[in-house]
């Protein structure tokens, strides 16, 4: 949520490249973050398998899709989704 | 996570999945996402590696140093605060968005 501004406001990168950087950041960050879970405790093999399949396809669709859209309509759905999570947090 | 916006509200509410578990979820099922969506994203040349060095080091540091804080703050106002935070920076974002010419 903070890499992506930070990408585009601090470094001057455009909307397409600060998604596609922020996930070459948030990637080593999450394996170590992973492994500290999996040390430390069981996941359910149960939902993991269908929810990654899911995040696959949603990721990869994404992806795809960044290159096709417009930076304003990235940079909008971009900050809708954190007002969403923003708003999650507080209710 | 950004990620678990819709992920863990669904796994906890919908499904009953415990918080802790639908974290854990959540972060190891983005690894196999963020890999294969990098490899789009590499193909097209969009990954600005000197980009990533300047964030990854500062990165690691406030991971540390925010979980540390964390751990001695209640959840409740840790959970405020962050959501405050998200939606001010989301409102602020929209704002930018709107005004930008493309």
């Amino acid at each position: 949520m903070l890499c992506v501004p930070v990408l585009t406001l601090a470094l001057g990168l455009d909307t397409k490249e600060s998604h596609a950087t922020a996930l070459s950041v948030m990637l080593p960050l999450s394996l170590v973050s992973a492994g500290i879970y999996l040390a430390s405790g069981t996941v359910e093999g149960s939902i993991l398998i269908p929810v990654s399949i899911g995040f696959v396809v949603g990721g990869i669709g994404g992806a795809l899709l960044l290159g096709k859209l417009k930076n304003k309509v990235i940079a909008l759905a971009f900050s809708l989704v954190m007002i969403v999570a923003g708003i999650n947090f507080l209710v | 996570m950004g990620g678990g916006v819709l992920l863990i509200p669904i796994l906890t509410v919908v499904l009953s999945v415990a918080q802790k578990s639908a974290q854990a979820v959540n972060l190891l099922a983005f690894i196999p996402m963020s890999v294969l969506a990098l490899v789009v994203h590499l193909k097209n040349k969009r990954v600005k590696w000197r980009s990533v060095g300047y964030i990854i080091v500062p990165a690691v540091f406030f991971s540390c140093g925010g979980s540390l804080l964390a751990l001695s703050v209640s959840p409740g106002l840790l959970g405020t605060c962050y959501g405050v935070f998200l939606s001010l920076l989301g409102v602020s974002q929209a704002v930018v968005a709107l005004k930008s010419k493309e």
